[in-house]
């Protein structure tokens, strides 16, 4: 059963991309495209780790070649912001991060792209500051998906260019469109905007804006929220608050933790899962490089 | 056998990297500057190249983004031996040898080419003081020109007054320039500064656009006044006792190799500097236009009233009175040439 949808997808892109022009393409992207988001769910639950990662480009790029004839398809915009800004995350940052970068804007490219569907949000990453918020404000929960995919593709690609000013003067912008997640829904993706601000207060000198009671807050909601069931969680608050706070004890439980849970206890969480617990691992063998 | 002999590998590798260890010679550094800028981009390379000249013997350890704490933390970690090296600002160069301050008091300079010149110019003065602080010099940084971010636009040196203008306690240099403005600003710490732009108690800062930028405090400002306060001058320092306890090749290595990465790390900074101040315009703020000769005479009276209130205090009066002059002699000449 399952192999006649895969099969059938394949052929459905086969079609729609040898066959531009024809009136059923339409079908044939559409149909794919939705076949594409319920797979989504089977690429977030993938047991193992390699094989996602794998298998990532020429899904990635499947997606855009559809997005090619169907650039106004919000799914699909939506698949691709969250495919190359989690899989820049999950996948290549830390073994290349400079090729990061460039995956971490696409994906933000893509969630504006979806934003920009409604016309208050065309253009919104060109706004000047003022004008930024002030849209920013219109957004509703509906909008929820595409702030949060945009503000982590920007702050991922923001955090690798700290050596460029003109990166740096556009955190106050994704920090706003996180902002935004967390008055609308912070709930989205495991509560994910409490761990960004949790990483983001952690990560800065206190003199740059860094707050390590802020972060422990964050964390403390993010970890209540997905009632400590999403190891990237405890990974990132380990890296990031733990070392801050110089709390060796701490890293070692929250790591030790990661390692002994087991992956996909909540839905959509297996892949990051079994990448906290790879991290886990090897940050545990560099805990002397952090305390 | 087999574990014996196993054993006796173990005690000659561990033996072995011990003496190795003994070897090498750490130089623990210190800077404001965050992992992944342009400054610890250009120490790991200085760090690189001499690992490489120093047969791995002399090596340098980070401590980036404040970690080791602001300037006079990191000064009293170097004096007790807990660090060797630091890149300080003006305000550790203010701790151990307040005579170089005299290159970041008010309205000194007309550009960066003029600051090294003097740099350059009076380097045996500059060395000794430092050396009597218990430094040496490794070489200066450029941490740009300090300019005026407001709520409000100023137009010239009656609207600074009118600002709820903030200065970074216990900075001597911009409080003179402020009261020989006739400004009386908010004394805060840098850490204070963005709350305070929030809730209006202040509503202009100074810095370099570099600065301002990591800091963010641009979210909260519209205009940037175009005539610079100052050029503000940092130093990577490394402690006296330790650079004299290094062998003469090591030292030798040291110096050279960071004079010619801390030449290039200049370079990159007034480039980033830059970068910073068209990137704040990208933003939405407002530079205004340069204000004409009238105004600019205005200054150089105001700076040099404000220099001599900091002379005796901070730095040497005769020391002001040759670097000024040194300046009227380098334009007079440049004027000639036009």
């Amino acid at each position: 059963m399952r192999k006649d949808v895969l099969l059938a997808a394949a052929a459905a892109v086969v079609s729609g991309c040898s066959a531009v022009h024809h009136a059923e393409t339409h079908v044939a992207v559409l149909s794919t495209a939705d076949i594409l988001t319920l797979g989504r769910g089977a690429t977030l639950d993938e047991p193992d780790y390699q094989l996602a990662r794998d298998a990532m480009p020429a899904q990635l790029k499947l997606i855009e070649t559809l997005i090619v004839s169907e650039p106004e398809d919000r799914n699909l915009r939506r698949l691709a912001a969250e495919g190359f800004a989690g899989g820049a995350f999950l996948f290549i940052e830390e073994s290349d991060p400079a090729r990061a970068k460039g995956l971490y804007l696409r994906g933000r490219d893509h969630a504006l792209a979806a934003l920009a569907l409604k016309p208050r949000f065309a253009g919104l990453a060109e706004m000047p500051l003022d004008q930024f918020l002030t849209t920013l404000k219109t957004a509703t929960a509906d909008d929820v998906p595409d702030l949060f995919w945009a503000a982590t593709g920007w702050a991922g690609y923001i955090n690798l260019s700290k050596d460029d000013a003109a990166a740096l003067a556009e955190l106050p912008k994704a920090v706003a469109l996180m902002s935004r997640v967390i008055e609308l829904d912070p709930t989205y993706h495991f509560d994910a905007a409490d761990v960004f601000f949790g990483v983001y207060y952690a990560s800065r000198p206190r003199l740059l804006g860094g707050d390590p009671e802020k972060a422990k807050a964050a964390f403390a909601r993010a970890h209540k929220a997905t009632k400590g069931r999403y190891l990237m969680t405890h990974v990132l608050n380990a890296r990031w608050y733990a070392v801050a706070v110089q709390d060796r004890e701490l890293f070692k439980q929250l790591l030790t933790k990661v390692l002994e849970s087991p992956s996909g206890q909540l839905p959509e969480a297996r892949l990051t899962d079994e990448a906290a617990k790879l991290r886990a691992a090897r940050l545990l063998e560099k805990i002397d490089d952090y305390f | 056998m087999i574990t014996s002999r196993l054993a006796s590998l173990a005690l000659c590798m561990l033996l072995g990297a011990t003496a190795r260890a003994q070897d090498v010679k750490y130089v623990k550094f210190a800077t404001l500057a965050p992992e992944g800028s342009t400054w610890m981009n250009v120490m790991t390379d200085l760090s690189k190249d001499l690992e490489k000249a120093t047969g791995g013997k002399l090596k340098f350890k980070f401590y980036p983004g404040a970690m080791a704490g602001e300037d006079k933390d990191v000064v009293k970690k170097i004096r007790i031996g807990q660090l060797q090296a630091a890149g300080f600002t003006g305000v550790g160069l203010g701790e151990i040898a307040p005579d170089v301050r005299l290159l970041d008091s008010p309205w000194l300079f007309h550009d960066r080419k003029e600051l090294e010149h003097v740099r350059e110019k009076f380097a045996p003065q500059l060395d000794a003081a430092v050396e009597k602080g218990g430094f040496v010099v490794l070489g200066w940084t450029d941490l740009g020109s300090v300019y005026v971010f407001s709520k409000n636009p100023i137009a010239g040196p009656d609207d600074m007054k009118k600002a709820k203008m903030w200065v970074w306690e216990g900075d001597p240099i911009a409080e003179a320039a402020y009261k020989a403005l006739g400004v009386n600003p908010i004394p805060l710490s840098v850490v204070d500064v963005m709350q305070s732009l929030q809730t209006g108690m202040i509503d202009a800062v100074y810095g370099p656009p570099l600065g301002v930028v990591a800091l963010q405090w641009f979210q909260r400002v519209k205009h940037i006044y175009p005539v610079p306060m100052a050029e503000s001058t940092g130093a990577v320092l490394i402690s006296k006792k330790f650079f004299e306890s290094l062998p003469e090749d090591q030292r030798k290595d040291l110096v050279e190799l960071s004079a010619k990465h801390l030449k290039r790390l200049n370079e990159l900074s007034d480039a980033d500097n830059d970068k910073a101040l068209a990137s704040l315009q990208k933003q939405g703020l407002t530079l205004a236009p340069k204000p004409g000769p009238d105004v600019m005479r205005r200054y150089e009276e105001l700076g040099r009233a404000a220099r001599r209130q900091l002379a005796g205090r901070l730095y040497d009066a005769k020391l002001l009175d040759e670097v000024e002059k040194e300046l009227s002699t380098l334009r007079a000449r440049k004027t000639a040439k036009n």
